[in-house]
Protein backbone atom coordinates (compact mmCIF):
# COMPACT_ATOMS: atom_id res chain seq x y z
CA UNK A 1 0.00 0.00 0.00
CA UNK A 2 1.88 3.52 -1.36
CA UNK A 3 1.66 5.95 2.20
CA UNK A 4 0.65 9.20 1.07
CA UNK A 5 2.79 11.76 3.38
CA UNK A 6 0.65 14.27 3.17
CA UNK A 7 -2.42 12.94 4.81
CA UNK A 8 -4.87 13.34 1.59
CA UNK A 9 -5.44 9.41 1.36
CA UNK A 10 -8.40 7.64 3.16
CA UNK A 11 -7.24 7.34 7.17
CA UNK A 12 -6.19 4.62 8.49
CA UNK A 13 -5.63 2.87 5.22
CA UNK A 14 -2.00 1.88 5.99
CA UNK A 15 0.10 0.68 9.41
CA UNK A 16 1.53 3.97 9.25
CA UNK A 17 -1.73 5.79 9.33
CA UNK A 18 -2.44 3.55 12.34
CA UNK A 19 0.21 4.33 14.61
CA UNK A 20 0.09 7.76 13.83
CA UNK A 21 -3.45 7.36 15.29
CA UNK A 22 -2.53 5.46 17.90
CA UNK A 23 0.24 8.26 18.90
CA UNK A 24 -2.19 10.87 18.73
CA UNK A 25 -4.50 8.95 21.26
CA UNK A 26 -1.21 8.47 23.56
CA UNK A 27 -1.27 12.41 23.62
CA UNK A 28 -5.04 12.40 24.14
CA UNK A 29 -4.03 10.64 27.06
CA UNK A 30 -1.05 12.49 28.41
CA UNK A 31 -3.83 15.41 27.87
CA UNK A 32 -6.04 14.24 30.37
CA UNK A 33 -3.34 13.45 32.80
CA UNK A 34 -1.91 16.94 32.90
CA UNK A 35 -5.72 18.29 33.41
CA UNK A 36 -5.96 15.74 36.19
CA UNK A 37 -3.26 16.71 37.98
CA UNK A 38 -4.13 20.03 37.61
CA UNK A 39 -7.32 19.50 39.07
CA UNK A 40 -6.19 17.44 41.91
CA UNK A 41 -3.93 20.33 42.62
CA UNK A 42 -6.48 22.46 42.90
CA UNK A 43 -8.60 20.54 45.18
CA UNK A 44 -11.37 20.43 42.92
CA UNK A 45 -11.83 17.22 41.90
CA UNK A 46 -12.77 14.41 44.68
CA UNK A 47 -11.46 10.66 44.95
CA UNK A 48 -14.10 9.49 42.51
CA UNK A 49 -14.02 11.63 40.14
CA UNK A 50 -10.19 11.28 39.64
CA UNK A 51 -10.46 7.61 39.58
CA UNK A 52 -13.29 8.02 36.50
CA UNK A 53 -10.67 10.39 35.15
CA UNK A 54 -7.89 8.24 35.45
CA UNK A 55 -9.77 5.00 34.19
CA UNK A 56 -10.43 6.69 30.79
CA UNK A 57 -6.69 7.77 30.64
CA UNK A 58 -5.63 4.44 30.96
CA UNK A 59 -8.25 2.61 28.53
CA UNK A 60 -7.06 5.48 25.69
CA UNK A 61 -3.19 4.08 26.24
CA UNK A 62 -4.91 0.73 26.59
CA UNK A 63 -6.47 1.03 22.92
CA UNK A 64 -3.09 3.18 21.69
CA UNK A 65 -1.14 -0.12 22.62
CA UNK A 66 -3.55 -2.47 21.02
CA UNK A 67 -2.89 -0.59 17.79
CA UNK A 68 0.54 -1.00 17.95
CA UNK A 69 0.14 -4.48 18.52
CA UNK A 70 -1.58 -5.48 15.53
CA UNK A 71 -1.57 -2.27 13.54
CA UNK A 72 -1.60 -4.09 9.97
CA UNK A 73 -4.99 -5.78 11.21
CA UNK A 74 -6.77 -2.04 12.19
CA UNK A 75 -6.74 -1.03 8.41
CA UNK A 76 -9.85 -0.35 7.15
CA UNK A 77 -10.08 0.86 3.49
CA UNK A 78 -12.51 4.14 2.06
CA UNK A 79 -13.13 6.22 4.96
CA UNK A 80 -14.57 9.32 3.47
CA UNK A 81 -12.29 11.10 5.97
CA UNK A 82 -8.82 11.58 5.02
CA UNK A 83 -5.78 10.88 7.01
CA UNK A 84 -4.68 14.27 7.88
CA UNK A 85 -8.89 15.21 8.53
CA UNK A 86 -8.57 12.26 11.18
CA UNK A 87 -5.70 13.65 12.93
CA UNK A 88 -6.89 17.08 12.74
CA UNK A 89 -9.96 16.18 14.78
CA UNK A 90 -7.70 13.84 17.39
CA UNK A 91 -5.20 16.68 17.74
CA UNK A 92 -8.09 19.92 18.40
CA UNK A 93 -9.83 17.29 20.66
CA UNK A 94 -6.41 17.27 22.77
CA UNK A 95 -5.82 20.96 22.34
CA UNK A 96 -9.27 21.61 23.78
CA UNK A 97 -8.42 18.98 26.66
CA UNK A 98 -5.51 20.95 27.92
CA UNK A 99 -7.23 24.25 27.74
CA UNK A 100 -10.83 23.35 29.02
CA UNK A 101 -11.86 24.06 32.68
CA UNK A 102 -15.11 22.19 32.43
CA UNK A 103 -14.99 18.91 33.83
CA UNK A 104 -18.11 17.75 31.59
CA UNK A 105 -16.29 18.86 28.44
CA UNK A 106 -13.55 16.63 29.28
CA UNK A 107 -15.25 14.02 29.68
CA UNK A 108 -17.16 14.39 26.81
CA UNK A 109 -13.99 14.66 24.50
CA UNK A 110 -12.52 11.70 26.13
CA UNK A 111 -15.85 9.68 26.20
CA UNK A 112 -15.80 10.50 22.26
CA UNK A 113 -12.52 9.61 21.77
CA UNK A 114 -12.75 6.82 23.37
CA UNK A 115 -15.45 5.75 21.43
CA UNK A 116 -13.51 6.33 18.09
CA UNK A 117 -10.43 4.19 19.30
CA UNK A 118 -12.61 1.27 20.38
CA UNK A 119 -13.74 1.65 16.65
CA UNK A 120 -10.67 1.95 14.96
CA UNK A 121 -9.43 -1.49 16.97
CA UNK A 122 -12.17 -2.85 16.06
CA UNK A 123 -11.32 -2.21 12.42
CA UNK A 124 -15.31 -0.52 11.44
CA UNK A 125 -15.27 1.53 9.32
CA UNK A 126 -18.89 2.47 9.55
CA UNK A 127 -18.25 3.33 13.06
CA UNK A 128 -15.01 4.73 12.68
CA UNK A 129 -16.79 7.44 10.13
CA UNK A 130 -19.30 8.18 12.93
CA UNK A 131 -17.21 8.68 15.75
CA UNK A 132 -15.48 11.45 14.20
CA UNK A 133 -19.06 13.18 13.27
CA UNK A 134 -19.38 13.47 17.00
CA UNK A 135 -16.27 14.36 17.57
CA UNK A 136 -16.73 17.02 15.25
CA UNK A 137 -19.89 18.20 16.37
CA UNK A 138 -18.52 18.50 20.21
CA UNK A 139 -15.91 20.61 18.94
CA UNK A 140 -17.66 22.83 17.56
CA UNK A 141 -20.85 22.74 19.83
CA UNK A 142 -17.91 22.86 23.40
CA UNK B 1 58.68 -32.12 8.05
CA UNK B 2 60.42 -29.16 9.52
CA UNK B 3 60.28 -28.00 6.30
CA UNK B 4 56.52 -28.07 5.89
CA UNK B 5 56.26 -26.19 8.95
CA UNK B 6 58.14 -23.45 8.32
CA UNK B 7 56.37 -23.27 4.99
CA UNK B 8 52.77 -23.41 6.68
CA UNK B 9 54.43 -20.76 9.08
CA UNK B 10 55.55 -18.47 6.12
CA UNK B 11 52.19 -18.97 4.47
CA UNK B 12 50.00 -17.68 7.42
CA UNK B 13 52.22 -15.04 6.91
CA UNK B 14 52.12 -14.33 3.97
CA UNK B 15 48.04 -15.31 3.88
CA UNK B 16 47.38 -12.62 6.67
CA UNK B 17 49.12 -9.95 5.03
CA UNK B 18 46.81 -10.61 1.31
CA UNK B 19 43.80 -10.47 2.93
CA UNK B 20 43.18 -9.35 6.71
CA UNK B 21 39.95 -9.98 7.13
CA UNK B 22 39.97 -10.03 11.11
CA UNK B 23 37.98 -6.91 11.22
CA UNK B 24 35.18 -8.00 8.78
CA UNK B 25 35.14 -11.07 11.60
CA UNK B 26 35.28 -9.12 14.74
CA UNK B 27 32.44 -7.31 13.23
CA UNK B 28 30.29 -10.16 12.27
CA UNK B 29 30.99 -11.68 15.22
CA UNK B 30 29.91 -8.95 17.86
CA UNK B 31 26.85 -8.29 15.35
CA UNK B 32 25.89 -11.69 15.72
CA UNK B 33 26.05 -11.00 19.57
CA UNK B 34 23.76 -8.32 19.40
CA UNK B 35 20.66 -9.22 21.96
CA UNK B 36 18.88 -5.89 22.55
CA UNK B 37 16.12 -6.47 20.03
CA UNK B 38 15.61 -10.17 21.36
CA UNK B 39 15.17 -8.95 24.72
CA UNK B 40 13.09 -6.14 24.14
CA UNK B 41 10.60 -8.24 22.18
CA UNK B 42 10.65 -10.59 25.55
CA UNK B 43 10.20 -7.02 27.63
CA UNK B 44 7.34 -6.14 25.42
CA UNK B 45 5.54 -9.74 25.05
CA UNK B 46 5.89 -9.25 29.43
CA UNK B 47 3.97 -6.06 29.34
CA UNK B 48 0.89 -7.60 30.94
CA UNK B 49 2.23 -9.13 33.34
CA UNK B 50 4.24 -5.93 34.75
CA UNK B 51 1.47 -3.77 34.30
CA UNK B 52 -1.60 -6.66 35.22
CA UNK B 53 -1.45 -4.86 39.36
CA UNK B 54 -2.11 -1.55 37.88
CA UNK B 55 -5.16 -2.05 35.93
CA UNK B 56 -8.93 -2.15 36.51
CA UNK B 57 -12.21 -2.09 34.78
CA UNK B 58 -12.29 -1.50 30.97
CA UNK B 59 -8.79 -1.01 31.21
CA UNK B 60 -7.86 -4.32 32.80
CA UNK B 61 -10.31 -6.23 29.82
CA UNK B 62 -8.08 -4.17 27.24
CA UNK B 63 -5.10 -4.93 28.85
CA UNK B 64 -5.56 -8.75 29.05
CA UNK B 65 -6.85 -8.52 25.33
CA UNK B 66 -3.88 -6.61 23.97
CA UNK B 67 -1.62 -9.67 25.86
CA UNK B 68 -3.62 -12.10 23.76
CA UNK B 69 -2.42 -10.07 20.14
CA UNK B 70 1.16 -9.47 20.96
CA UNK B 71 1.59 -13.01 21.86
CA UNK B 72 0.23 -14.18 18.59
CA UNK B 73 3.46 -12.42 17.00
CA UNK B 74 6.11 -13.67 19.83
CA UNK B 75 7.51 -16.32 17.51
CA UNK B 76 7.68 -14.19 14.29
CA UNK B 77 9.24 -10.99 16.46
CA UNK B 78 11.59 -13.67 17.64
CA UNK B 79 12.57 -15.49 14.25
CA UNK B 80 13.88 -11.99 12.63
CA UNK B 81 16.19 -11.68 15.31
CA UNK B 82 17.49 -15.36 15.53
CA UNK B 83 17.48 -15.34 11.05
CA UNK B 84 20.07 -12.18 11.32
CA UNK B 85 22.01 -14.09 14.20
CA UNK B 86 22.89 -16.80 11.81
CA UNK B 87 23.46 -14.52 8.86
CA UNK B 88 26.06 -12.91 10.59
CA UNK B 89 27.65 -15.50 12.15
CA UNK B 90 28.11 -17.79 8.79
CA UNK B 91 29.31 -14.21 7.40
CA UNK B 92 32.17 -14.58 10.48
CA UNK B 93 32.54 -17.87 9.90
CA UNK B 94 33.07 -16.95 5.94
CA UNK B 95 36.07 -14.17 6.73
CA UNK B 96 37.49 -16.98 8.97
CA UNK B 97 41.33 -17.14 8.84
CA UNK B 98 41.17 -20.84 8.99
CA UNK B 99 37.99 -21.28 6.74
CA UNK B 100 39.53 -22.07 3.57
CA UNK B 101 42.36 -24.02 5.16
CA UNK B 102 45.08 -25.34 2.72
CA UNK B 103 47.42 -26.81 5.21
CA UNK B 104 45.24 -29.95 5.20
CA UNK B 105 47.26 -30.72 1.40
CA UNK B 106 50.53 -30.32 2.58
CA UNK B 107 51.61 -33.70 3.92
CA UNK B 108 50.41 -34.80 0.43
CA UNK B 109 52.34 -32.52 -1.61
CA UNK B 110 55.67 -33.37 0.69
CA UNK B 111 55.01 -36.96 0.56
CA UNK B 112 54.59 -36.98 -2.67
CA UNK B 113 58.25 -35.62 -3.13
CA UNK B 114 62.08 -37.13 -2.41
CA UNK B 115 64.92 -36.04 -3.30
CA UNK B 116 67.34 -37.72 -5.85
CA UNK B 117 71.04 -36.09 -5.83
CA UNK B 118 72.46 -38.52 -8.23
CA UNK B 119 69.96 -37.23 -10.74
CA UNK B 120 70.76 -33.80 -9.59
CA UNK B 121 66.94 -33.29 -7.73
CA UNK B 122 68.32 -31.64 -4.63
CA UNK B 123 66.42 -30.82 -1.52
CA UNK B 124 66.39 -27.16 -2.39
CA UNK B 125 64.58 -28.14 -5.33
CA UNK B 126 61.94 -29.99 -3.59
CA UNK B 127 61.39 -27.48 -1.20
CA UNK B 128 61.46 -25.06 -4.25
CA UNK B 129 58.32 -27.41 -5.89
CA UNK B 130 56.16 -27.63 -2.77
CA UNK B 131 57.11 -24.01 -2.31
CA UNK B 132 55.33 -23.05 -5.46
CA UNK B 133 52.56 -25.45 -4.95
CA UNK B 134 51.64 -23.99 -1.79
CA UNK B 135 51.56 -20.47 -3.45
CA UNK B 136 48.94 -22.06 -5.95
CA UNK B 137 47.29 -23.62 -2.76
CA UNK B 138 47.45 -20.02 -1.19
CA UNK B 139 45.88 -17.94 -4.33
CA UNK B 140 43.34 -20.81 -5.12
CA UNK B 141 42.24 -20.34 -1.22
CA UNK B 142 41.99 -16.57 -1.11
CA UNK B 143 40.69 -16.00 -3.94
CA UNK B 144 37.44 -18.45 -3.50
CA UNK B 145 36.91 -17.17 -0.04
CA UNK B 146 36.94 -13.73 -1.39
CA UNK B 147 34.56 -14.42 -3.87
CA UNK B 148 32.65 -16.61 -1.72
CA UNK B 149 32.34 -13.19 0.48
CA UNK B 150 31.57 -11.18 -2.23
CA UNK B 151 28.40 -13.31 -2.92
CA UNK B 152 27.52 -13.06 0.11
CA UNK B 153 27.67 -9.49 1.16
CA UNK B 154 25.96 -8.94 -2.36
CA UNK B 155 23.07 -11.04 -1.75
CA UNK B 156 22.76 -10.40 1.90
CA UNK B 157 22.47 -6.87 2.05
CA UNK B 158 19.24 -5.88 0.40
CA UNK B 159 17.05 -8.16 2.70
CA UNK B 160 19.91 -7.41 5.99
CA UNK B 161 19.02 -4.05 5.24
CA UNK B 162 15.08 -4.53 5.23
CA UNK B 163 15.10 -6.55 7.84
CA UNK B 164 16.99 -4.29 10.55
CA UNK B 165 14.72 -1.36 9.17
CA UNK B 166 11.94 -3.50 10.24
CA UNK B 167 13.42 -4.54 13.05
CA UNK B 168 14.19 -0.85 14.13
CA UNK B 169 10.43 -0.09 13.44
CA UNK B 170 9.37 -2.85 15.63
CA UNK B 171 11.70 -1.67 18.69
CA UNK B 172 9.92 1.74 18.05
CA UNK B 173 6.29 0.19 18.42
CA UNK B 174 7.89 -1.27 22.14
CA UNK B 175 8.93 1.94 22.80
CA UNK B 176 6.04 3.28 22.67
CA UNK B 177 3.75 0.62 24.46
CA UNK B 178 6.48 0.60 27.32
CA UNK B 179 5.54 4.49 27.68
CA UNK B 180 2.07 4.20 27.84
CA UNK B 181 2.64 1.56 30.42
CA UNK B 182 5.30 3.53 31.92
CA UNK B 183 2.62 6.36 32.34
CA UNK B 184 -0.53 4.38 33.52
CA UNK B 185 1.63 2.49 36.29
CA UNK B 186 3.20 5.91 37.61
CA UNK B 187 -0.08 7.65 36.75
CA UNK B 188 -2.05 5.13 39.16
CA UNK B 189 0.36 5.62 42.08
CA UNK B 190 -0.05 9.41 41.66
CA UNK B 191 -3.56 9.82 41.72
CA UNK B 192 -4.41 7.56 44.50
CA UNK B 193 -0.91 9.13 46.43
CA UNK B 194 -2.75 12.31 46.41
CA UNK B 195 -5.78 11.25 47.84
CA UNK B 196 -3.65 8.87 50.69
CA UNK B 197 -2.91 12.28 52.81
CA UNK B 198 -4.49 11.39 56.45
CA UNK B 199 -2.88 10.21 58.81
CA UNK B 200 -3.83 7.09 59.41
CA UNK B 201 -2.91 6.67 55.63
CA UNK B 202 0.57 7.63 56.23
CA UNK B 203 1.66 3.64 55.97
CA UNK B 204 -0.37 3.50 53.15
CA UNK B 205 1.18 6.77 51.51
CA UNK B 206 5.19 6.28 52.52
CA UNK B 207 5.18 2.62 50.99
CA UNK B 208 3.33 4.20 47.68
CA UNK B 209 5.78 6.70 47.65
CA UNK B 210 8.69 4.22 47.73
CA UNK B 211 7.12 1.86 45.06
CA UNK B 212 6.77 5.19 42.75
CA UNK B 213 10.49 5.89 43.12
CA UNK B 214 11.22 2.45 42.38
CA UNK B 215 9.07 2.13 39.19
CA UNK B 216 10.18 5.66 38.35
CA UNK B 217 13.75 4.16 38.29
CA UNK B 218 13.00 0.95 36.85
CA UNK B 219 11.32 2.55 33.61
CA UNK B 220 13.76 4.78 33.41
CA UNK B 221 16.72 1.98 33.13
CA UNK B 222 14.15 0.53 30.80
CA UNK B 223 14.08 3.67 28.23
CA UNK B 224 17.81 4.22 27.50
CA UNK B 225 17.99 0.26 25.96
CA UNK B 226 15.52 1.25 23.17
CA UNK B 227 17.66 3.70 22.29
CA UNK B 228 21.06 1.76 22.35
CA UNK B 229 18.93 -0.99 20.61
CA UNK B 230 18.05 1.35 17.70
CA UNK B 231 21.94 2.65 17.60
CA UNK B 232 22.91 -1.30 17.87
CA UNK B 233 20.72 -1.90 14.64
CA UNK B 234 21.96 1.04 12.81
CA UNK B 235 25.98 -0.52 13.35
CA UNK B 236 24.70 -3.61 11.92
CA UNK B 237 23.30 -1.83 8.79
CA UNK B 238 25.83 0.90 8.48
CA UNK B 239 28.99 -2.04 8.71
CA UNK B 240 27.31 -4.07 5.93
CA UNK B 241 26.50 -1.23 3.98
CA UNK B 242 30.63 -0.24 4.41
CA UNK B 243 31.71 -3.91 3.92
CA UNK B 244 29.55 -4.22 0.55
CA UNK B 245 31.05 -0.93 -0.31
CA UNK B 246 34.32 -1.57 -0.21
CA UNK B 247 33.84 -5.60 -1.20
CA UNK B 248 36.94 -5.62 -3.73
CA UNK B 249 39.77 -4.02 -0.53
CA UNK B 250 37.76 -5.40 2.59
CA UNK B 251 41.74 -5.38 4.34
CA UNK B 252 41.63 -1.71 3.65
CA UNK B 253 42.76 0.63 6.57
CA UNK B 254 39.92 2.68 5.95
CA UNK B 255 37.00 0.24 5.95
CA UNK B 256 39.13 -1.48 8.90
CA UNK B 257 38.92 1.71 10.97
CA UNK B 258 35.02 1.91 10.27
CA UNK B 259 34.25 -1.50 11.13
CA UNK B 260 36.50 -1.21 14.30
CA UNK B 261 34.46 1.69 15.31
CA UNK B 262 30.83 -0.17 14.72
CA UNK B 263 32.28 -3.30 16.78
CA UNK B 264 32.98 -0.92 19.32
CA UNK B 265 29.90 0.62 19.23
CA UNK B 266 28.25 -3.04 19.39
CA UNK B 267 30.58 -3.54 22.23
CA UNK B 268 29.22 -0.84 24.58
CA UNK B 269 25.93 -1.30 23.98
CA UNK B 270 26.00 -4.86 24.94
CA UNK B 271 28.06 -3.90 28.06
CA UNK B 272 25.57 -1.62 29.03
CA UNK B 273 22.69 -4.35 28.87
CA UNK B 274 24.89 -6.26 30.91
CA UNK B 275 25.02 -4.10 33.76
CA UNK B 276 21.35 -3.55 33.63
CA UNK B 277 21.35 -6.68 34.18
CA UNK B 278 23.28 -6.88 36.74
CA UNK B 279 21.21 -4.23 38.97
Amino acid sequence: MPVDRNGDNPALASEQDIVALADSLTRSAEALHARLKKAIRSGRLDRTAAQALFQEESVLRQRANGLYAEASRCMVSSLPQTQRELLALVEAANERIHRSNALDTLLGLAGDLLVLAAAACAAQPGAIAAALHQLERDLAGS
Amino acid sequence: MVLLRTLAATLALTLAGCANLKAVRTFAGESARFTAYQELTERFQDTYRREQPYVFGPAAELAKDNDRRRKLARKDLLELHRTLAQYLRTLAVLAGDRTFEVSEGLEALGAGLAEHPDLGLEARHVEACTGLALVVAKWVAAQRQAQALQSMLREGDPPLQTLTRGMASLVEHYRRTHENERRAVTGLLEVELAYADRPQERLLATLGKAHLQAKVREYELAEASYADALRGLRAIQDGHRQLLANVDRLSGSEVRATLERLTQDLQTIRRSLEVAHAR
